[in-house]
């Protein structure tokens, strides 16, 4: 190795300097990797040279030579002996021999024991057949037969021309040789002809050989047993399952589609109208006699002058004239006038309320209610001679109450006051009216149907306060029943328009509460808009415009109250039984509600057993007992009648029955807390321990079995329950793993150059890329100057024997030439002899 | 009579005049006799008719301006030579004056407190309130609590006569003769040591006093702010307090501050403080109407870093109990509280945090327990924080949540809300998609009106917002809370029940 690396250095050091190429840097950049400095180009390219030789020039000669060596020799490869092979050998000899010498034995029979007659063939085919063939073929048709293949007389007579002529010959001899090749010529074109024909027939032929065939095979099918894929019978059921497989992508289209929301309203106003019309013309005729149209009738056309109405009018021509009968002036000119004027409210309206929307949203339920009266009375001018009328045929309609006597169509009422005449004159189905009346205005039927729906909400809504309001009786919860039903119905169309004036109710009631009503207990009103909150809005939410107020509202109205007496007393346990309706599901809790039954329960108790009781409660004597039961109560146990509490009738408050009454409702309070709250595992105990202490000092001595067996089970239930929830487990942290940070060893370079660039993390993949970028092109450059090196190749072959051809053509001419040259010598001197001897 | 606006008149005129006098005397500490009067005159001259006391007190009632009452004393002979000493000593007249003067202040009849700082100005002078003051507090320990006009007037007329540290005012009987005992050399020299006696002994009796119920719920915070210190020996007035202390838990939590004023101000002793306050925390005490002051108060009782940790965790197990009953508006303050009680003292982090968990039977601590050493609150939990977390106002259960989180280092101040505020907050909270944003862009539109009720904690996030500080956010974060409401119809308004076993019929219609 030594040796070799000496010679190779001796070797570059032998290197010619002119040879040498300097590379010469311009500006030396710090930093930057130079390269080589001096190089030796031709060397290089030497070197490279060689190595492809080596290896790309080797296999380049070798390519398309792919043989390898076979031994031929006679039984060399079956392992026989070598006199076997000998004598293998020998007989191959003579065989080979005796066929070399045999070929030229033209007499063959002379061979001819024992070995088969050679016979000559031309195709496949003994020559002698094909004469034998040819001749028949000739005799067929005299002239014609394949181009080349001329009859014996032509070849006779063209060919030899010779022989003896006879007359007939002579005579044909004297047609000229055109005419002769024009005949020619025609015979055959002719035979040409022939043939095609011949082979026209004989497609034909086959084709029809061809249908006979499939016609038979049709017939013989049934007999033979079928091959390959046979067509199946297919039956329904298959026929099913290949539509279901194959289509199974495909969208089914119900026989009867399901409506979108807008065409159902659509269709369900249509219906509406249609019976409306059929209703009117059925009143029509049934007063025709007395003259005198249904109330309803002209109510309906007098609001309902719009396009539909009209519609269902055109319909019923008999309708138009009993209009007419009856004298109330309105023809179509007044009806468009009127129905103008309105749009344009309507369209004024709209903007209004627009600015509304955008105005503070700190008003009151009266404020809105306000807004919207002060939005109609402009229109009520306009309309003074309508609602003149409809207020009088109010008053005309009230024996037409019949449920099957309610239009299927309404008008929207424009205000408050006629909402509650319309529900007033159909008090029996107002639930009907109600529905018709949303049903009519679908927000998708008309623009601006939206905005009345609207106002129907806010109507309903103040319907619904006002009736709570009101004495209290079965009617007006049902009436407030349907207005929640119907405010529920509505929310859907605006949720947002619905949620503000809710919001504005809690929030007059808020502010009544702010002042006023500060220290009074919960009126009917305030509960029942409480209430309607948890109806028509879900409790359970963390946070919800209208459920949080609400629950600000009771909570504070829980607290605040003053009770002097058991009347009042009643009224907070109801508007606290509102409040667990709204922590029952969600579990929330409620400390006013817990200290509000705390402090309530102290009050059946004589010796007090704890100093604790909300403001609201009496410290006096005779009000501080007031749930305690002291007499015999002998009577049934009635529920309490909620229209006594709040109707502010004057009940005794010290009556006994009402004393237990109460004191039971307050005791079935405790019982829902302390059912809500049992899932608080760790403090279930320090909030129901108090409860269990006060309920074992109510004296149950007077009190009626019932109550007395409820008071006890409540007490064991708690008790129990208490017990089970002893167990408790100190507060502990849960530590969650904080992700550490990646703490890396430093890094030191005893090397350190803040010229270089620093190694980073990204930094190794730059550099994998880099290194795969050089090598590509690294690749490339190699593979071009492979196929450059080959191109080269091929080229030098070419070369060189082109250069031994025409070495050879040069050496032949050469050769030729000198023969040519001796020939001429020759000739010259043969003329010069020649002319030698004529001298 | 139209008393109101006479009143206003003879206000604002009493003070113009008091300027004037004050412009006109300020200078003149020395005598200044006035050539052409012998001093000696006034002294000697007869006495002139004079109003009995009873008449001078109506003659007060009566009066609109102070001038009347200056114009009647000029007419008057105020002082005398005592005929045997030969010292200069008051007339009768001026006794009567005096007299009457305290018969007009402990009257029956309310006088306003505008007219009585009138009239301080002039009764309330050191020089005629040093004859007032023995009378005064003669006529105060005789003086009954249903009395409340007259204690009300007292109290009101004491407020405004000023101690000598804050100002000495200026000589009364100068404006009217030249010589009076308050001339003397003697009395001038310890000028200030017999004002402020006078002031000490009146203040003194009023406390002894049997106070009128209603006042003394207003002398309380009075007396700690204002009179206390200035008092000559502070600590007497803690009888007043141990007095006031039993007559309600209002009245002690007032008149705890005013002891603990006594104990951090004046080296007043008193160890069983916070026993004291222990046993008056209690949840009916979140029921008032005061208790923003009652929180204020708790939180500066609490706010030593010295106070032993037994305590601080009584206190602490105690204010959770309380918030297990507590209304809405005291929950957020007192949870406030509760943590930055533990923040300030970290031994009571085991309340929240015990590295081994034990497990016990029932809560150790002691509710019951009076004594702050026997309360065992230290082995105890805050497992009421766990129920509150199931508070259903939003703001309560995400503070509840502190427990649950490492501890802050820094402690942060709570701010109490009223219901009403609290109300006006959660009403100002945008919901909705689309509706928000435009509530969003009108409320940028017109401005601050709506900003004063919404209030509370958006406020400040709103002006640093607009303000675009450093820290300010970039955008808005726009909150987008839908509204759900019920999918299913609702039931009827009383047909609502919440289902839980067989509870019989209770209510009907």
């Amino acid at each position: 190795m030594g040796v070799g690396a000496k010679k190779s250095a001796q070797k570059q050091k032998k290197i010619n300097p002119f040879e040498l190429k300097f590379n010469k840097s311009k500006h030396d950049i710090l930093g930057r990797k130079k390269g080589a400095q001096v190089g030796a180009p031709t060397a290089s390219r030497k070197r490279a040279y060689e190595q492809r030789e080596k290896t790309l020039g080797v296999e380049y000669d070798r390519k398309n030579k792919i043989s390898k060596i076979v031994d031929k020799r006679l039984g060399e490869r079956d392992g026989k002996t070598e006199e076997e092979k000998g004598a293998m050998r020998f007989t191959e000899e003579r065989v080979k021999n005796y066929k070399r010498a045999s070929k030229f034995n033209l007499a063959d029979d002379l061979f001819g024991e024992g070995e088969e007659e050679e016979v000559l063939t031309h195709k496949g085919k003994s020559l002698s057949d094909i004469e034998k063939y040819d001749k028949s073929m000739i005799s067929d048709s005299d002239d014609d037969d394949e181009p080349g293949n001329l009859g014996s007389h032509m070849v006779k007579v063209a060919h030899f021309g010779g022989g003896e002529k006879t007359a007939e010959e002579h005579v044909k001899e004297k047609i000229s040789r055109e005419d002769m090749i024009s005949n020619l010529i025609a015979k055959t074109k002719l035979a040409r002809h022939e043939k095609q024909l011949q082979k026209d027939e004989l497609e034909l032929m086959t084709d029809s050989l061809d249908a006979k065939y499939a016609a038979l095979m049709g017939k013989m099918k049934t007999a033979f047993r079928p091959t390959g894929r046979q067509q199946l019978e297919k039956d329904d059921y298959d026929k099913l399952a290949i539509t279901l497989k194959t289509e199974a992508d495909a969208r089914a289209t119900p026989a009867d589609r399901k409506l979108s929301e807008e065409e159902e309203a659509l269709k369900e106003k249509e219906r509406l109208e249609s019976l409306e019309a059929a209703r009117i013309s059925k009143t029509n005729a049934s007063f025709n006699s007395k003259s005198h149209l249904s109330a309803d009738a002209d109510v309906d056309i007098d609001a309902g002058s719009k396009a539909d109405i009209r519609k269902a009018k055109a319909k019923n021509a008999r309708f138009e004239l009993k209009f007419d009968d009856e004298g109330d002036m309105i023809d179509e000119d007044g009806v468009q006038k009127i129905s103008i004027l309105k749009k344009k409210v309507d369209d004024d309206s709209d903007d209004e309320s627009m600015e509304d929307e955008f105005e503070d949203e700190e008003e009151d339920l009266d404020d809105l209610m306000e807004d919207e009266d002060e939005l109609e009375s402009s229109e009520d001018e306009e309309e003074v001679k309508t609602s003149k009328k409809t207020f009088k045929s109010v008053k005309k309609s009230g024996k037409t109450d019949d449920s099957s006597d309610v239009p299927f169509v309404f008008e929207m009422p424009k205000n408050y006051k006629k909402f509650c005449a319309l529900l007033e004159k159909y008090s029996k189905s107002m639930e009907l009216v109600l529905e018709r009346l949303v049903k009519c205005h679908h927000p998708s039927l008309k623009e601006g149907n939206k905005k009345r729906l609207n106002k129907l909400f806010l109507m309903c809504l103040r319907w619904f306060d006002d009736m709570a309001k009101e004495e209290l009786k079965d009617q007006t919860i049902k009436e407030m029943n349907l207005a929640q039903a119907t405010m529920h119905d509505l929310m859907k169309f605006d949720i947002q328009y619905g949620v503000r004036c809710v919001r504005a109710l809690v929030r007059q009631h808020w502010k009544g509460r702010q002042d006023k009503e500060k220290k009074s207990p919960a009126s009917f009103a305030l509960i029942s808009a409480i209430r309607l909150v948890s109806g028509l809005f879900p409790v359970g939410d963390s946070w919800h415009p209208v459920v949080v107020p609400a629950f600000f509202l009771a909570t504070e109205a829980l607290c605040s109250a003053k009770i002097p007496s058991l009347n009042a007393l009643a009224k907070q346990i109801q508007l606290a039984n509102a409040i667990v309706e709204y922590v029952s599901e969600s579990k929330k809790y409620v400390p006013e509600l817990v200290a509000f039954a705390r402090s309530a329960l102290l009050l059946a108790v004589t010796e007090k057993t704890e100093k604790f009781s909300t403001n609201g409660f009496p410290i006096s004597k005779p009000h501080s007992e007031m749930l305690c039961v002291k007499e015999k109560f002998t009577g049934p146990l009635l529920p309490i009648s909620l229209s006594s509490v709040f109707n502010d009738s004057t009940v005794p408050s010290t009556d006994s029955s009402m004393q237990v009454t109460v004191l039971r409702a307050l005791i079935s309070l405790v019982q829902h807390l302390r059912v809500i709250y049992s899932n608080q595992n760790d403090t279930y105990n320090i909030v129901f321990q108090p409860f269990v202490k006060t309920l074992s000092a109510i004296d149950s001595e007077f009190l009626p079995e019932e109550v007395k067996e409820e008071l006890e089970t409540l007490i064991a239930s708690t008790k129990a329950e208490v017990g089970a929830k002893r167990r408790l487990v100190h507060l502990s942290l849960i530590k969650t793993e904080k992700s550490m940070l990646k703490m890396l060893e430093p890094r030191f370079e005893w090397d350190f150059d803040p010229e270089r660039p620093h190694k980073g993390p990204k930094d190794d993949k730059k550099k994998l890329t880099k290194n795969l970028r050089n090598e590509q092109r690294g690749a490339i450059k190699e593979l071009r100057k492979d196929t450059a090196f080959l191109a080269r190749k091929q080229m030098s072959s070419v070369k060189s024997k082109d250069r031994a051809r025409i070495a050879a053509t040069k050496r032949v001419m050469g050769g030729l030439m000198q023969q040519q040259g001796e020939w001429n010598k020759e000739k010259r001197t043969n003329e010069v002899e020649k002319k030698k001897t004529k001298k | 009579m139209d008393e109101d606006d006479l009143d206003q008149y003879f206000d604002s005129k009493t003070a113009g005049n008091d300027e004037d006098q004050y412009s006109g005397e300020d200078s003149d500490e020395e005598e200044e006799y006035p050539d052409n009067i012998d001093p000696n005159y006034e002294l000697e001259r007869a006495e002139p008719e004079f109003k009995s006391s009873q008449e001078f007190s109506k003659f007060l009632h009566s009066c609109e301006y102070p001038e009347d009452i200056t114009k009647h004393l000029k007419s008057l002979k105020l002082f005398e030579k005592h005929p045997k000493t030969g010292d200069i000593c008051p007339t009768k007249s001026l006794k009567a004056v005096v007299s009457g003067f305290i018969a007009f202040l402990l009257g029956t009849k309310r006088v306003k407190r505008p007219v009585l700082k009138g009239i301080a100005k002039l009764f309330g002078r050191f020089d005629i309130f040093h004859l007032i003051a023995p009378e005064l507090v003669r006529a105060i320990n005789n003086l009954k609590s249903s009395r409340t006009s007259g204690w009300f007037n007292l109290f009101h007329f004491l407020s405004f006569v000023p101690h000598p540290t804050d100002r000495v005012t200026k000589s009364l009987f100068r404006l009217f003769c030249v010589r009076s005992p308050f001339n003397e050399k003697s009395m001038k020299r310890s000028k200030l040591t017999w004002i402020s006696v006078d002031y000490d002994s009146v203040w003194m009796a009023v406390m002894n006093g049997d106070v009128a119920e209603k006042l003394s719920l207003q002398l309380i915070p009075h007396v700690t702010k204002n009179v206390i210190s200035k008092l000559r020996a502070p600590f007497k007035s803690a009888d007043f307090f141990f007095k006031m202390f039993d007559k309600s838990d209002y009245h002690g939590i007032l008149s705890l501050a005013a002891i603990f004023r006594l104990i951090t101000e004046h080296n007043f002793e008193w160890p069983k403080f916070y026993d004291k306050v222990y046993s008056l925390t209690n949840p009916s005490l979140l029921y008032m109407s005061q208790k923003e002051s009652i929180l204020t108060l708790l939180d500066s009782f609490l706010s030593s870093t010295h106070i032993p940790t037994y305590i601080v965790a009584s206190f602490i197990k105690r204010l959770s109990r309380c918030l297990l009953l507590a209304p809405i508006d005291a929950q957020e303050p007192i949870l406030g509280l509760i943590r930055n009680l533990i923040i300030r003292h970290p031994n009571c982090s085991e309340l929240v945090h015990r590295e081994v968990p034990g497990t016990v039977y029932d809560d150790p601590f002691d509710n019951e327990e009076g004594d702050l050493h026997k309360t065992k609150a230290l082995e105890s939990s805050l497992w009421e924080m766990k129920i509150l977390q199931c508070h259903w106002n939003q703001n309560v259960r995400k503070r509840a949540h502190f427990i649950d989180k490492p501890l802050k280092m820094v402690e942060s101040f709570v701010r109490f809300r009223c219901p009403d505020e609290l109300f006006s907050v959660n009403m100002a909270k945008s919901f909705g998609g689309e509706d928000g944003d435009a509530e969003k862009y009108r409320r940028l539109q017109d401005g601050d009106d709506e900003e004063e009720q919404g209030g509370g904690r958006q406020e400040p996030e709103k002006k640093k917002f607009r303000k675009g500080g450093k820290y300010a956010p970039k955008h808005e974060e726009k909150i987008v809370r839908a509204v759900g409401t019920n999918s299913e119809p609702p039931k009827g308004i009383l047909e609502r029940r919440v289902p839980i076993g067989d509870v019989p019929e209770l209510w009907r219609i």
